[in-house]
């Protein structure tokens, strides 16, 4: 094996703890005569310090209230799930949406008694300004 | 970080949150360590963790028990802060470059001794590795951090062993030449 060979396998199998029994008495054979492969062992520094951080609570908190809404969403057909949950909205507010409908219902027809009324006014004409 | 038993699993695919939350309290202290090194982010590391344990919990169902738990985890975690990674559009702006570091870890070394080593230590690791392309990036911790074999590596990212050795190498070598080029700046 020649050094840059011997250098491919310092840096990954052999610092790594990959080769078998032989291959590394060859490598340590070859280092300890090879002042440039010695150089480059020396080198290579693991890393030290290496901190493990524990994730923050409210990881786990977010997962769980995913979690929770997916299980309370159908497995199968959405527009039924929509259907279903109008339906539930609409038993549970009964009076204000029956109050809201009302007062939009009112509002729409008031809208169009007063159009009509403009109308009547003009004889259906519309009468437009030429500027004269 | 053991494998965690089939019951449990089965239960926690069954929707038993309980369960899940074991799988959770198991593998959260890798998937969330991880993700800050990918992602060099613990707002975007909080991000990935939950995406990962989202999509743990919702393929749960098609783990066929054939092969580790363990390597299964790993593997989507690896993916998911890859791929987050990659279209992070903040990249560009959390690139640090070798003199920015040095000057970093000068200002460091005002405080007490023994923490000086450690921070020191810490802050070039985390600083060098934001260095690395992020495939070379994951190999390393794989490795390095994680104490993963080849083997175990190839398991997670489906690329062959000597895929997984050039990367490892070019890491390296990489985080040689930034540690060099740190210490010659101090």
């Amino acid at each position: 094996m020649n050094c840059k060979k011997i250098q491919e396998l310092l840096i990954t199998d052999y610092l790594d703890g990959e080769l078998d029994q032989v291959l590394c008495n060859r490598i340590q054979q070859h280092i300890s005569g090879c002042i440039h492969c010695r150089q480059f062992e020396e080198r290579i520094v693991p890393f030290h310090g290496i901190r493990h951080i524990e994730p923050p609570t409210r990881v786990w908190e977010n997962i769980c209230e995913k979690i929770t809404t997916e299980q309370m969403l159908p497995q199968g057909n959405w527009f039924e799930y929509l259907l279903e949950r109008l339906r539930e909205f609409l038993l549970i507010h009964r009076q204000p949406v029956f109050a809201t409908v009302t007062v939009f219902t009112i509002m729409v027809i008031a809208l169009m008694s007063i159009q009509g009324q403009i109308k009547t006014d003009t004889g259906g004409i519309v009468v437009e300004d030429f500027g004269l | 970080m053991g494998e965690i038993s089939s019951e449990i699993l089965t239960r926690a695919s069954n929707g038993d949150i309980k369960s899940f939350e074991q799988v959770y309290h198991e593998f959260s202290d890798f998937v969330y360590n991880i993700s800050i090194k990918i992602t060099s982010n613990s707002h975007d590391a909080e991000e990935v963790t939950q995406d990962t344990f989202m999509k743990i919990y919702r393929k749960l169902k098609t783990f066929g028990f054939c092969s580790s738990f363990k390597t299964w985890v790993y593997g989507i975690a690896v993916n998911t802060a890859i791929n987050y990674q990659r279209s992070s559009i903040k990249k560009e702006s959390q690139q640090v470059d070798f003199e920015t570091i040095a000057l970093t870890l000068k200002c460091n070394t005002a405080t007490a001794e023994d923490n000086i080593i450690e921070q020191e230590d810490s802050a070039q690791l985390d600083s060098l590795l934001k260095e690395l392309k992020p495939e070379h990036r994951v190999c390393l911790i794989l490795r390095e951090i994680e104490g993963l074999s080849y083997s175990e590596i190839v398991g997670i990212l489906f690329i062959p062993v000597n895929t997984v050795r050039s990367r490892l190498k070019r890491a390296r070598e990489a985080l040689m030449a930034g540690r060099e080029a740190i210490n010659n700046e101090l």
